[in-house]
């Protein structure tokens, strides 16, 4: 392929005469309203067929400079408007004054989307971009940047890797594709234009932490980012739109833009809000009384004595109150806009933020220091340099959640779940209670640590120091034609400190164990575009961007482990006073990552109704193979602009808005750790007459042919408006072929390696999304009420295809405190499946289990146990016998389709907005319940268990008789265990009221605002946990929708204001 | 065209065009953090740390877990099927299984011995391959870590060979280019092969590492090679059809190491596995175990009774129990019988631990003995790889001694009976062994059967548990199944050919009944190739009966 890098090499310096031809221009000034009076500050003013552009600031006024001399068309737009062009003739030398006057319409379409490497008005899209409806989040408080993509673009699922302040979030655009738990399927984002990969390797091998060892929880790069600071976001999704980022691309593109300067005098804004988060739903477990009571039923059962004397004079602590709590959250936002005009501008943005929130669960935390500084430079009007700089320290507490109990596992949810509520928090003595020593020993209780000792003295913090800059240089060659170079450096210094105190299992075991990490990546980018925009005539017209980019990313980490401390007063402060057997562990890491590409794009639009595009990527990794270094990520799209066609035009004026597109290509997915395609020599160390000496030996077998994994998408897609855009509908159908998965395969032992990571299998996502806008009301002054509403609805059907010759790929287990398998990937179904034994309902009766057809492998059925469902046998047909033949797929994670539903309500300067999202047909393994809903008291049961428990009085009864659990047989799940995860939750509502212009303004000031806002206010669902949108195993596709100890919903009550002068 | 829009222009063709023409340094991906085959062997101590990693290939190998191979899953392996170590576990258990010779093809320590035993090749390979291109070393050194890699290689090859038959022969390191399977090689080029290693070891290896710095106590020596030889020629000869010139061979390297007169008999027999005298004149070759956590070996935990403390924090009284008859038939004339199995214990702090149960007896007596297996301080048991000391199960001191001079003198009696029956000199050397053991001349006269079935029960008695007993078995399979379905028929009705003791916990406890009605499969002469290794390579071809 080398050929490739030739051919582009040589295009690159084919258009570099074009550079050199000389050009003079004239400037055009003038003002853009709204109406005929309202000036409107930030309208995009651009000559059509250049990249010459700007923004008005607040006065309306705005100023083009270096405008080619002769005739030329001016284009103003802005969100909410709809776009006017205007001719003007324009001379070298001289100014042209040029207004326009914008009528109000509440259609996204017209606006310009970031795409990758430049910008394309929607009208000329022919690939699948949503954009984020900035408008909308503009007037709530957001906390991060995940939520404001949350319900609001279609085929984006953005679920919760943890519910904790700055737990980890997870997005799949479009369905996940690889079956690798380490294998990242999380979007590039690319912020600024500077490409962050979310790494699912990066810092979880060294860091420890609180949560269960193993569970990816990446780095989230939108943590560090200040939601307000966000200009734009839109997501790429097909082909077409995503193939300009080659390797990277696979599973979508979000390109995050922050705010820029404007011309005109400083603008400042600042912003405040406040509020209170309480659990949104807890477990409704027995109290002390009524825990005593089913004790001693369960002792009567197994023919015990009663375990409490007088049930009525026990102690009652409700462990969920001890550990949840109402907890604030704050922010504050001050940034200040501006710019001079002219030939040599200047333009500005800065800001400051600080949020901080503290976790409904004690203990837990989150607090986000952000500065940032946009700045860019006019030069003799042809030369622009710019920089953007942000700044941040992130600073997370985290409580041990997310996990069972037990081992390494610490989640103090599940513990406070699980505790007796006959336990005091502390004994009479002032010590903290556990379990195993302060229980009845009747209860053969479960081996828990007390929740609230744990979050009281525990300690497990994070830090993130992120500095993200991007400077470019950009320079008109000739008309139409641009060069950019940029330099950026994205640095993080990411560090975490556990204690594990003598409150917890693990740290009791080795007298407290402290662990630091501390873990550096620093990623430098340099990117060169040269872009050609430019009108050819009334019919054609070119958009094409050709560059070469190359980043590098080097990562250092360090860690050391200690135990055996004195008294846990120091915490991991002192790590070197530990005395652990053997002796601390130390150990470090280095990594280089390095990427170089070609990239072109060419956009050619006829009689402004056939636009075609053509995209392609050339990219080479350090982490392909030798043999695979280079791959060639190509696309291709088609358009077609119906309503412009005089027919339509004149035959359906309904039709304001018609485009069909369809695209094709390929793109590939990188997420390889690096030097996975080297072979390495591990340290092995042996004895000579007990004598260590030092040893190595080869642990990974090369593998040369390491590459990517390859998308190929088809889209087809429709873009409708009608009613003059009261109307807009949005469809896509999407097929996304996956093969060349990365994926462990086997090797022959006789190769003396048991497995490597090789490309084999293939999987198929397809799917179908629908954004429909409904503008009812409009609003054409101050005096109407405004309504609007869109709605999304995407569904998306995963399915494996391939596993390159296996049936089934068994995944890690979920947890060492339960021994349960990990979900499954089986050819023929989801990535993720569950698979358990089946069941359906209890038996009534003894008649009714003797009856029955099967037997558990040593005893027969009773009244009041599960009818477990037997499936199979040796020779494929029921056998009699309830065993692992019997095993089947029992659920699946993936909901069948999402929803989103966001309205405006607007009267006066009130304003109504609300988000409804949900998921509906994902199946959850709740493993709560096996021991919320357990029927022997070693830990503590929901009342719905106790109170709805079979008894011969009770045969209908949902659950089974004390002393049976029937959640599982040996390790393996029962489906009582899986509940629908199908949610529709209100997500947000907001109610603003914008302050009178005129009262504002004899203030000084401009536009301000006040709100009161609530989220997740209600959420509709029959799943019986905290929060059906959970993942406690991470965010890999494999054990998805396992709840274990999850950290709580938060429903959030917040007020604010925001003013401007 | 001005100055500025040149510059720019040119400036622009330098960064994008001048930058596409090289990118393959850039791309290349240089280790930092460990190293591969490219950036190591650089130098003598780069050599020797590939080959110490080859040595650490016993005990956890790469991709084997720390029961695996000598930890533990090989031993078994080699000693449940005799008739003189039991697990105690029902014949449908992992290690009841191989006790009652009830095993199939997915038996999980038959794979992982396969798959150890070629991870321990293939480091040796990576030597092998890499060393002699190593600059700047001495050629002596050079071909001594070569040698001594040859002679690990002869090991896990032979250990192949003798559980498995014809076993894929890769004497190269694996090309992920390559073809990864391959189909397995006859036994005899297998054995060519494990000799050639051996003889270059004969030549290349030092007498001793005296003088030579080190540290270097348990690397292989030129007496090792001979000793290894001396056994894989008698293996060859006696199961692969070798014949005189297998006898001859072996009975050759045999003697070159009773005449080199490096080695010698131990006077008092328990020293020679005494914790504090390891590597002792006796040992020839043993694999170094330190009592390190990772470093240490894992057999303590399985000799010691249950519940004893006498292997440090695990439970003990897992896994290795002597067999009732095997006991019962062994004379307490004989002073190994105190040395091998013991019923107390005297603890460095705890002080005499006694585990007092009959060892001669009636029915009911052994019905009380049996009936305390598996419970806290029953049964006599092995003292061999017993370690009070240890601290975890996974670093226990023993090193588990592949060759000792006793070994080498009953292979030399056996070498000379077989090529040409029991001489003057084949008698002085089981006698040597034998008056080393309290016990009076073997009986002169003997006849070449008579003379090898004596042999083989002085090896019973000598070495049990250490990892020769399936391999002797397979060289006098007659004998040796006769002797094993005897066991197993023990508690079979007199009428039935059995000895009656038919006390119920014998048939429950003791799986050397067998499932076969106490007949030894003839199948079970060699383990069958592994499930696992076939999934993964579908050339491998099955052994007969399997």
């Amino acid at each position: 392929m080398r050929w490739t890098a030739k051919l582009l090499c040589l295009v690159a310096l084919a258009a570099m005469p074009a550079a050199l031809a000389a050009q003079t221009g004239g400037r055009i000034t003038g003002r853009v309203t709204e109406g005929e009076a309202r000036p409107l500050s930030g309208a995009a003013v651009s000559v059509v067929g250049t990249q010459v552009r700007t923004v008005t600031g607040p006065d309306g006024q705005y100023t083009l400079t270096n405008v080619p001399a002769g005739s030329q068309r001016v284009r103003a737009s802005r969100v909410g408007f709809a776009d006017q062009e205007r001719a003007v003739a324009v001379a070298a030398g001289e100014a042209a004054t040029v207004n326009f006057a914008l009528a109000a319409q509440a259609v996204q379409l017209e606006g310009v989307v970031a795409v990758g490497y430049g910008t394309q008005r929607r009208r000329d899209l022919t690939g699948s971009v949503s954009s984020v409806n900035m408008e909308a989040i503009a007037n709530k408080p957001v906390t991060s940047i995940d939520q404001m993509l949350e319900g609001t673009a279609p085929g984006v699922q953005v679920s919760q890797a943890s519910s904790a302040p700055g737990g980890g979030i997870s997005i799949r655009i479009r369905g996940g594709t690889s079956v690798s738990e380490s294998v990242s399927n999380e979007p590039l984002y690319v912020i600024d234009g500077f490409p962050i990969e979310v790494d699912y390797n990066a810092d979880n091998n060294r860091l420890g932490g609180g949560r269960q060892s193993g569970i990816t929880v990446p780095t989230n790069p939108l943590t560090s980012l200040n939601p307000r600071d966000i200009e734009s976001i839109e997501v790429l999704k097909d082909a077409s739109a995503t193939a300009i980022y080659g390797s990277r691309a696979a599973n979508g593109v979000v390109i995050i833009t922050t705010k820029r300067g404007q011309v005109g005098a400083p603008r400042f804004n600042f912003e405040a809000y406040t509020g209170t988060q309480s659990v949104a739903k807890r477990y409704d477990l027995l109290d002390g009384p009524e825990f005593a009571l089913f004790a001693n039923d369960w002792a009567a059962s197994q023919n015990l004595d009663p375990i409490y004397a007088d049930p009525g004079a026990v102690v009652s602590t409700n462990w969920q109150d001890r550990i949840f709590r109402s907890a604030p959250l704050q922010s504050y936002q001050l940034s200040v806009t501006g710019g001079t005009a002219g030939e040599n501008a200047t333009r500005y943005a800065m800001s400051g933020g600080y949020f901080d929130q503290q976790g409904v669960v004690m203990g837990s935390d989150f607090q986000r220091m952000s500065l940032r500084l946009n700045l860019s430079q006019d030069l003799r009007g042809r030369l622009r340099l710019g920089t953007t700089l942000t700044g941040s320290r992130v600073q997370t507490n985290f409580a041990p959640t997310d996990g069972a109990v037990g081992g390494n596992d610490m989640s103090s949810v599940a513990a406070a779940l699980q505790s007796i509520p006959t336990l005091p928090v502390r004994r009479a003595d002032g010590t903290y209670s556990n379990m195993l020593d302060d229980a009845p020993v009747a209860l053969t209780p479960q081996d828990i640590m007390n929740p609230v000792a744990v979050l009281e003295n525990m300690d497990d913090q994070l830090g993130d120091t992120r500095i993200l800059t991007n400077s470019f240089a950009e320079l008109d060659l000739a008309r139409g034609l641009r060069f950019r170079t940029t330099l950026g450096a994205n640095v993080t210094n990411r560090e975490r400190d556990t204690y594990w105190p003598r409150e917890t299992l693990r740290g009791e075991q080795v007298g407290g164990q402290a662990i630091r990490g501390r873990n550096e990546t620093t990623s430098f980018l340099n990117e060169n575009t040269l872009s050609f925009d430019r009108m050819f005539g009334r019919s054609h017209s070119l958009n094409t961007v050709v560059g070469y980019t190359r980043q590098r990313q080097d990562n250092t980490s360090t860690s050391m482990l200690n135990e055996g401390f004195l008294s846990d007063v120091l915490d991991f402060e002192d790590i070197g006073s530990g005395n652990r057997s053997g002796g601390p562990i130390v150990s470090s890491g280095s990594t280089r990552t390095t990427t170089a590409s070609y990239l072109g794009r060419v956009n050619y639009n006829l009689l402004g109704r056939y636009i075609f595009t053509a995209t392609g990527r050339y990219d080479g990794s350090s982490r392909f193979g030798p043999d695979r270094k280079w791959g060639f990520f190509p696309s291709g799209a088609v358009a077609w602009r119906a309503s412009d066609e005089p027919f339509v035009k004149e035959n359906a004026a309904a039709i304001s808005d018609l485009k069909l597109r369809t695209s094709y290509g390929r793109t590939g997915n990188a997420a390889i750790s690096p030097y996975q395609s080297l072979a390495s020599l591990g340290g092995r160390t042996t004895t000579f007459g007990g004598v260590i000496v030092p040893g190595y030996r080869q642990t990974r077998l090369a593998n040369a042919d390491l590459g990517w994994e390859t998308t190929t998408q088809l889209d087809v897609g429709l873009d409708m408006g009608l009613f003059d855009q009261m109307i807009t509908l949005s469809a896509d159908y999407y097929n996304r072929h996956t093969e060349d998965l990365l994926m462990q395969i086997e090797l022959p032992y006789e190769t003396g390696f048991r497995n490597a990571f090789r490309n084999a299998g293939a999987v198929r996502n397809r799917g179908f999304e629908l954004s429909l806008g409904l503008h009812a009301l409009r609003g054409d002054g101050r005096q109407t009420v405004r309504w609007s509403n869109n709605v999304n609805y995407s569904r998306n059907r995963n399915l494996v295809l391939d596993l390159g010759g296996l049936d089934v790929l068994r995944v890690r287990g979920i947890s060492q405190n339960f021994n349960f398998p990990g979900t499954h990937v089986r050819v023929g179904h989801p990535i993720g499946v569950f698979y358990g034994y089946r069941t359906d309902g209890l038996f009534r009766d003894s008649a009714e289990a003797a009856a029955y057809g099967a037997t558990l492998p040593n005893r027969r059925f009773q009244a009041g146990e599960a009818r477990v469902l037997d499936l199979s046998g040796p020779d494929g047909t029921p056998d009699g016998v309830i065993n692992e033949l019997d095993l089947s797929v029992i659920g699946d994670p993936n909901p069948d389709y999402n929803l989103g539903w966001s309205s405006t309500l607007g009267w006066r300067g009130f304003e109504l907005s609300s988000l409804v999202s949900g998921a509906f047909g994902a199946d959850v393994l709740n493993l709560n319940l096996i021991r919320v809903e357990s029927g022997a008291p070693s830990t503590n049961i929901t009342r719905d268990r106790f109170y709805d428990r079979w008894t011969p009085e009770n045969p209908d009864a949902k659950y089974p008789r004390i002393g049976v659990a029937s959640q599982s047989i040996g390790s393996n799940y029962v489906d009582t265990m899986l509940e629908d995860g199908s949610y529709l939750r209100l997500s947000n509502l907001t109610l603003g009221y914008t302050l009178p212009s005129r009262w504002v303004a004899s203030r000084g000031l401009r536009e301000t605002r006040v709100y009161v806002t609530g989220s997740n206010l209600y959420t509709w669902t029959r799943y019986s946990g905290y929060n059906p949108d959970v993942s406690s195993m991470g965010v890999g596709n494999v054990n998805r929708g396992v709840d274990v100890g999850a950290y709580p919903l938060a429903r959030t009550v917040t007020i604010g204001f925001n003013v401007g002068y | 065209m001005n100055m500025r829009s040149t510059a720019a222009a040119a400036l622009a063709a330098l960064v994008l065009g001048g930058a596409a023409c090289d990118n393959s340094d850039f791309l290349t991906e240089v280790p930092e953090d460990f190293v591969g085959p490219e950036n190591f062997f650089r130098n003598a101590d780069d050599a020797l740390a590939a080959v110490n990693g080859v040595y650490a290939g016993f005990v956890s190998p790469l991709n084997c877990g720390s029961d695996d191979y000598y930890g533990r899953n090989f031993i078994m392996l080699v000693e449940y099927p005799g008739e003189a170590v039991t697990s105690r576990y029902g014949a449908t258990h992992d290690r009841g299984g191989i006790d009652a010779l009830n095993i199939t093809t997915e038996h999980p320590y038959t794979a992982s011995s396969w798959l150890c035993a070629y991870s321990a090749i293939g480091s040796a390979n990576l030597v092998i391959a890499n060393v002699p291109k190593t600059p700047s070393m001495d050629v002596a050194l050079r071909d001594r870590v070569v040698a001594e890699a040859r002679y690990l290689r002869a090991i896990h090859y032979f250990n192949l060979v003798r559980l498995f038959g014809d076993v894929p022969l890769r004497l190269e390191p694996v090309d992920p280019r390559g073809k990864l399977t391959m189909p397995r090689t006859p036994a005899a080029e297998v054995y060519r092969a494990i000799i050639a290693d051996l003889e270059y070891g004969v030549e290349k290896l030092p007498v001793t590492y005296a003088g030579v710095p080190g540290p270097n106590v348990g690397r292989a020596t030129k007496g090792a090679a001979h000793a290894l030889l001396a056994k894989v020629h008698l293996q060859y000869g006696a199961v692969h059809g070798g014949g005189a010139a297998s006898f001859n061979a072996a009975a050759n390297h045999a003697k070159q190491v009773i005449d080199g007169r490096q080695y010698r008999l131990m006077t008092d027999f328990g020293t020679v596995f005494a914790l504090n005298n390891e590597m002792n004149a006796e040992v020839i070759f043993a694999v170094q175990l330190t009592r390190v956590s990772g470093l240490g070996g894992r057999l303590a935990q399985h000799v010691a009774p249950i519940g004893s403390g006498l292997s440090g924090v695990q439970p003990g009284g897992i896994s290795f129990y002597p067999e009732w008859p095997f006991l019962r038939d062994w004379a307490n004339a004989d002073r190994r019988k105190a040395a091998t199995v013991i019923t107390t214990y005297t603890h460095p702090t705890r002080g005499t631990l006694t585990w007092t149960r009959p060892m001669t007896g009636t029915n009911a007596q052994i019905t009380t003995f049996l009936n305390n297996f598996g419970t806290p301080g029953g049964g006599p048991f092995f003292s061999k790889y017993l370690d009070p000391q240890a601290t975890t199960g996974a670093g226990d001191e023993n090193d588990i001694i592949l060759l000792r001079y006793a070994d080498v003198l009953l292979m030399y009696a056996e070498a000379l009976n077989e090529a040409s029956g029991p001489n003057a000199e084949a008698y002085a050397a089981v006698n040597a062994v034998r008056s080393r053991a309290g016990l009076p001349n073997l009986a002169a006269g003997l006849s070449q059967q008579a003379f090898r079935e004596a042999v083989q029960i002085e090896r019973r008695y000598e070495l049990v548990l250490e990892g020769h007993t399936y391999f002797d078995m397979q060289r006098h399979w007659a004998f040796s199944k006769a002797r094993v379905e005897r066991h197993m028929r023990l508690g079979l009705p007199v009428a039935q050919g059995g000895e009656g003791l038919n006390a119920t916990p014998w048939n429950n406890s003791v799986p050397k009944i067998g499932l076969s009605g106490g007949v030894v499969e003839e199948k079970y002469r060699f383990f069958p190739v592994p499930a696992a290794a076939r999934a993964t390579n579908p050339e491998l071809t099955q052994n007969p009966g399997w």
